[in-house]
């Protein structure tokens, strides 16, 4: 039997996959760009009329849906993968020196990233419900504010908070994993040289976990970014309509697509994403690679 | 001795305040769930009584309700998960690993092939919607659990490459080298060698892969209806269909984070690999 030759093999064995993924990204992303000049809709796709750059106008001027999400999505990452990190390494560096029960805190935590996104935002309307949730009750019995989906800055804090909920988890597996890493050495030097606290984290800690925290913060900002479910069951996006309060730009694609049959639009705005997302990724990228 | 004691009380004060905090969060962190598991054994009316429920008569008829009858369409969606969760994991192993292999053993592509790749795995999934849903519609594959399963592997397939990736790695050379003076072809060393040494990577590969397309719901919505829906999609029918069965929503919910549940004990140690897709070896 003749032996396959070598540089072929290597060839061969990423063919499949490289095969696949070229089929899913040259014929949609010309397809999308196609359809985004064309005024189409779920029934006309292939014979709708050029309509040029009407469907950009209408997203980036008039009335400019594009920036309204953009704000949306930004707000909401923003919030969570700041207060994700604070929290996760916050509880991580509580936990560090402790002996006992590491490992049982480490398992009971790792369950709230095992719940199933919608099923959260599902059951989240039976929560926040404003006359039979759990939490309107507790709040209202002890005279706090009762949360609203009715009002937009409540509805916006409710989304993160479930997400913040679920993925502080995550945030506190990197941490403590990176605190773990620490040579003891380096911790004991510092101990030993009389450094507060404080000082120890900002020093010698902060530094030592920069690259760790650096990839979890860019995992989480990638999948806040594209949240979809929770925002769209439990607040559909909004209060608010078209672009509401919790109108993600994964909920208002999915929106002008199939709630107001604008497949014109909604493809004019996965090209802008896509433009904007194009930078963002070859940064977090190279980032990665040079690690 | 008298300055040594005191250090000792204030240093156990401090320890135990570091408890009593990690305690309050972690009883944050699983107090939703419990909330969840007891509305399961509530009554539907029980589910929604106020003030809330905390010790009352359990009722586990939700969950036979769903596995063994075919009320609602609950159980038709959990096998449909369950098929295009395991062939989706199934294919993205077949044709990821062969692909991490050439990737890691003789650098193919170099990094733009790798990065390439992982860029799939940053996209919004809902860049594919419109596209896909065109194709779909004319090559018939709406409603159907292979098609649901192609789509899936965009995302997973850039998961499996990376984790394997990352395990290949870190296998000496030697072992694949010495077969091959023993007379074993490059695919056998492959094979024989490699597959049965990265058995952790293959293991953690395949429950990332299961978490992701188990949880998925945006495709699961915009491509099944009927036939194909899985849970995720199933979820967001149900509570507009029947509003007020809380507590067969919260029953299907813990029936779906059964399985991962128990597998996110296995990996435990490698979770963190996993959801980073390799990145972190912790």
């Amino acid at each position: 039997m003749k032996r396959i030759p070598f540089i072929d093999l290597k060839y061969a064995l990423v063919f499949p996959v490289v095969l696949l993924l070229l089929i899913f990204t040259t014929y949609p992303f010309i397809f999308q760009i196609y359809l985004s000049f064309t005024g189409a809709s779920i029934r006309n796709y292939m014979t709708a009329p050029l309509i040029g750059l009407e469907n950009y106008r209408r997203l980036l001027v008039d009335p400019g849906y594009f920036w309204s999400t953009t704000k949306v999505t930004l707000l909401f990452v923003t919030i969570v993968v700041s207060a994700e990190l604070m929290l996760g390494l916050g509880v991580a560096l509580l936990v560090f020196p402790l002996t006992k029960g590491v490992r049982t805190i480490v398992t009971l935590l790792v369950l709230p990233m095992l719940a199933t996104p919608v099923f959260l935002g599902a059951i989240g309307r039976l929560v926040f419900h404003s006359i039979v949730g759990v939490i309107p009750y507790y709040f209202r019995s002890v005279g706090l504010p009762v949360p609203m989906m009715s009002n937009p800055t409540h509805a916006l804090l409710i989304i993160a908070i479930i997400d913040i909920w679920q993925w502080t988890p995550f945030m506190f597996l990197v941490s403590h994993a990176g605190l773990q890493a620490i040579p003891t050495e380096i911790l004991d030097a510092a101990q030993v040289d009389g450094a507060s606290g404080l000082n120890q984290l900002r020093h010698v800690i902060l530094p030592l976990m920069k690259a760790v925290l650096s990839v979890a913060i860019i995992f989480r900002t990638m999948d806040a970014f594209k949240t979809f479910d929770i925002p769209y069951i439990l607040s559909e996006g909004g209060p608010g309509a078209p672009v509401g309060a919790t109108t993600t730009v994964s909920v208002l694609t999915y929106k002008l697509m199939l709630t107001y049959d604008q497949f014109g639009q909604a493809a004019a705005l996965v090209v802008l994403l896509l433009l904007v997302l194009n930078l963002t990724i070859n940064r977090m990228t190279n980032y990665l690679s040079r690690r | 001795m008298k300055m040594n004691l005191d250090q000792k009380t204030r240093n156990s004060v401090k320890i135990g305040l570091r408890y009593m905090c990690v305690f309050a969060f972690v009883a944050a962190m699983v107090l939703p769930l419990l909330w969840i598991f007891l509305t399961s054994i509530k009554t539907n009316p029980q589910a929604a009584a106020v003030p809330p429920l905390w010790i009352f008569e359990p009722d586990w008829t939700h969950y036979e309700g769903i596995l063994f009858s075919t009320k609602f369409n609950l159980r038709n969606a959990f096998i449909n998960s369950l098929i295009v969760t395991f062939g989706t994991t199934g294919l993205s192993l077949l044709l990821s690993f062969p692909a991490a292999y050439s990737i890691s053993r003789f650098n193919t592509g170099g990094k733009n092939l790798s990065y390439w790749i992982l860029s799939f795995r940053m996209l919004p999934p809902v860049v594919f919607i419109i596209p896909m849903f065109v194709v779909f519609f004319t090559l018939n594959l709406l409603d159907t659990h292979i098609g649901l399963i192609i789509l899936y592997l965009i995302f997973n397939i850039p998961l499996a490459v990376w984790i394997l990736k990352s395990f290949i790695e870190e296998l000496p050379r030697d072992f694949e080298e010495a077969a091959m003076v023993d007379g074993c072809t490059r695919i056998g060393a492959m094979l024989r060698v490699a597959l049965p040494l990265t058995t952790p990577g293959i293991v953690t590969t395949a429950i990332m892969c299961f978490f992701f397309s188990f949880n998925e719901f945006l495709f699961a919505y915009v491509f099944t209806r009927e036939r194909a829906i899985t849970m995720p999609a199933m979820a967001a029918v149900f509570i507009t269909q029947y509003t007020w069965l809380w507590a067969d929503l919260c029953a299907s919910m813990v029936l779906m984070m059964m399985p991962m549940v128990i597998f996110a004990f296995v990996i435990q140690k490698r979770l963190v690999r996993g959801l980073t897709m390799g990145a972190l070896k912790a």
